[in-house]
């Protein structure tokens, strides 16, 4: 199979990238676009380790020329299969290239604070009376609505302190976007290449007033797409 | 991240490596890894999810575009 790293508009200037299990990376021509690819018996394992090699890839050739990094995990049958879905989708896959290609992500999150459950619990009781009692079953539904509520109320608590400590860092990013990792709410920042410098520095400063964690620069996951369905 | 690939990949510094790492400290990683499971683009194919190695989930996927200036659906 073909496995997918990003896609560019010009060839990268620098081969013989090794990506994940070590195969070859190359790239495929595909109507205006390039895939910067490797090829595999099967599937590559959406482990860490190829996660990581994923994205060293992607900041290597990013480092070269305009880079669209693509979610790990896409997977085509061969190049035929990789260029026609990329025709379905050229003229959006270009723009958005245009548009975040040039730049990287920083992210700016409070510390992880493991004891604070992030997975959603159920909070709904079933339908079969059980809920109107005073059982084991409502005490188990109580204290996960609980766990659920502290959660949220933390992850509001990190959210405005990460927002407060990092609102001076905004007039330096292109773009801004929050969203909620594994590690809990976190502010992206899209920043041009030119500007890495001085965004790190301010990022740096307002982390250790804050105490928050900076995290890049990336390849820039979150403002290139998002799988919405 | 190994770094078995060194040799024949100039321009390939993998996580970790003696020259500094690319991608950040470990701090971060797991807000790379994130990054790169959760988002991206996504074009139409197959996805494969897995967990300790055995693929669960082979499925295809259409693209949305979710921009910074509003969404795109694709068709």
């Amino acid at each position: 199979v073909i496995h997918l790293y990003a896609l560019t508009a010009e060839p990268p200037t620098s081969v013989g990238l090794a990506g994940v299990d070590g195969a070859p990376v190359t790239t495929i021509e595909a109507g205006a676009l390039l895939g910067v690819t490797s090829e595999h018996r099967s599937a590559p394992a959406a482990t860490a380790d190829n996660a990581l090699v994923h994205a060293a890839v992607i900041a290597a050739v990013g480092e070269q020329v305009p880079t669209l990094p693509v979610r790990f995990g896409t997977h085509h049958r061969d190049d035929a299969a990789l260029r026609e879905a990329l025709a379905e989708t050229e003229v959006a896959l270009l723009a958005a290239l245009a548009r975040v290609g040039h730049a990287v992500e920083y992210v700016v999150r409070a510390e992880a604070t493991p004891d604070a459950p992030r997975i959603p619990v159920p909070t709904r009781a079933d339908d079969d009376g059980q809920s109107q009692s005073q059982g084991p079953g409502r005490r188990y539904l109580e204290e996960r609505l609980a766990e659920q509520h502290a959660a949220e109320a933390a992850d509001d608590a990190a959210r405005a302190r990460v927002g407060a400590a990092t609102a001076g860092l905004d007039t330096i990013a292109i773009a801004v976007a929050e969203r909620v990792g594994r590690s809990g709410p976190e502010r992206c920042f899209l920043v041009d290449r030119e500007a890495t410098d001085a965004f790190a520095e301010a990022a740096a400063a307002a982390a250790a007033e804050g105490g928050l964690v900076v995290g890049g620069p990336w390849p820039p996951f979150t403002f290139a797409a998002e799988v919405t369905g | 991240v190994s770094d078995d690939s060194a040799p024949t990949a100039p321009t390939f510094v993998p996580v970790g490596a003696a020259d500094g790492p690319r991608l950040g400290n470990d701090a971060t990683l797991v807000d790379l890894i994130d990054r790169v499971l959760e988002t991206g683009v996504t074009i139409s194919g197959d996805v494969v999810l897995s967990v300790a190695g055995v693929d669960l989930v082979y499925l295809g996927l259409r693209l949305v575009l979710k921009g910074i200036e509003g969404d795109e659906t694709l068709p």
